[in-house]
């Protein structure tokens, strides 16, 4: 009495065997000629058979014959897009820093240069005009004692827009073009809480 | 990324998954060393389109063959095995070379198309597939897989119920 698996057991060995008869596996130089037709009749007949008796290979009787593309390029597409934007963002960052700091290396000029000196008087002085252009403006102020430290503000509405602590002595201002807007600003001098000098200025168009 | 790695990258899924039905953790193994065997020659066959996998896949199956074939070879019997029922007795020994041999015998008569059908249906593939890879009908196959089944009935018995390729069954009737 038999068995299913005596069957199968039996259809394999004959399979195995005759891929011993027929030469062992097929080699991809055969395979390739029997896909483009190119083998005799009796060569391509062994080859297919070779193919058909060895389930592992058989889907190589079917597949389409084409490299699959790179699958880190084809999976990635938008990986790789975000990557270029991003490698972009970069350099072109990087150029504006380097061209900056080249900038900054060089003398520039500047729109206006406004010295500041202490009136020791309380209350606001009388306004200072300066015309904003697209240049910077040094704004110079004059701290005589330079032994106790203090605070300098510019203040616009009340609200305090730049401010610096531990200053001893004079000190000279840097300001962008385009920090300060039309307007009237306050430039006040502090020793401590105490405030020692009030600047008033106007930036005007 | 060099080409080497491109070659390897475009593969690589594709061959350890196949891999790894057959011979599990060693499927890495298997594809590192298929990889390096083709790479020797990927020169005079980077201009067929394709040609790497086949070139790949039949160098990876012969490395598949003989792993296996080394480690029955090789493997110690698991403890837990009762060794007296793994070994066929002499006279099942016997039994069995003898269906097999006039399984063979019946097997060689039959059309070389008949054959390969009869070895598709083992593995599970439907008649329409076999009928497209073979170049004729459906229903060409199954007039061929009955006749054989048929002479190998009247030769060694009907065969039991659950050998499916002996039955006339295909993907829509079951």
């Amino acid at each position: 009495m038999t068995t299913a698996k005596d069957w199968d057991a039996a259809l394999d060995a004959w399979a195995i065997a005759e891929r011993e008869r027929l030469g062992g596996p097929p080699t991809p130089e055969e395979v390739l000629a029997l896909r483009r037709g190119k083998l005799s009749p009796e060569e391509a007949e062994r080859v297919h058979a070779l193919l058909i008796y060895d389930p592992e290979l058989t889907e190589l009787l079917v597949e389409p014959i084409e490299n699959p593309p790179l699958r880190f390029f084809a999976r990635n597409a938008m990986q790789w897009t975000l990557s270029a934007a991003a490698a972009l963002i970069i350099v072109a960052l990087s150029t504006m820093l380097v061209y900056e700091r080249r900038q900054a290396a060089q003398p520039r000029l500047v729109a206006a240069h406004h010295t500041f000196a202490p009136m020791h008087t309380r209350g606001e002085h009388p306004h200072t005009e300066i015309h904003a252009t697209d240049r910077p403006i040094i704004l110079t102020v004059l701290v005589i004692d330079a032994t106790t430290p203090h605070r300098v503000e510019i203040v616009h509405d009340d609200r305090v827009l730049w401010s610096e602590r531990e200053i001893r002595g004079t000190i000279a201002v840097d300001v962008p073009a385009g920090f300060l807007k039309p307007g009237d600003y306050t430039l006040r001098v502090y020793e401590g809480r105490r405030l020692v000098d009030a600047h008033l200025f106007r930036i005007t168009q | 990324m060099n080409r080497f790695d491109e070659f390897c990258e475009r593969h690589r899924d594709r061959l350890v998954k196949r891999l790894e039905r057959r011979c599990g953790d060693d499927a890495e193994d298997i594809a590192h060393e298929a990889f390096l065997r083709v790479w020797k020659h990927l020169d005079s066959i980077a201009e067929s389109p394709g040609a790497e996998w086949v070139y790949l896949w039949i160098t990876a199956n012969n490395i598949a063959n003989r792993w296996n074939e080394r480690a029955r070879r090789f493997d110690p019997l698991d403890e837990k095995t009762d060794v007296r029922s793994n070994v066929p007795s002499a006279e099942g020994e016997l039994l069995t070379q003898e269906f097999n041999a006039h399984f063979a015998a019946a097997m060689s008569e039959f059309p070389a198309l008949t054959r390969k059908a009869l070895v598709r249906r083992r593995h599970g593939d439907s008649y329409d597939e076999i009928a497209a890879d073979l170049g004729t009908t459906n229903q060409a196959v199954r007039t061929r897989v009955s006749r054989a089944c048929a002479t190998l009935a009247e030769r060694l018995g009907t065969p039991p119920d659950g050998v499916p390729w002996s039955q006339l069954l295909g993907d829509n009737d079951q």
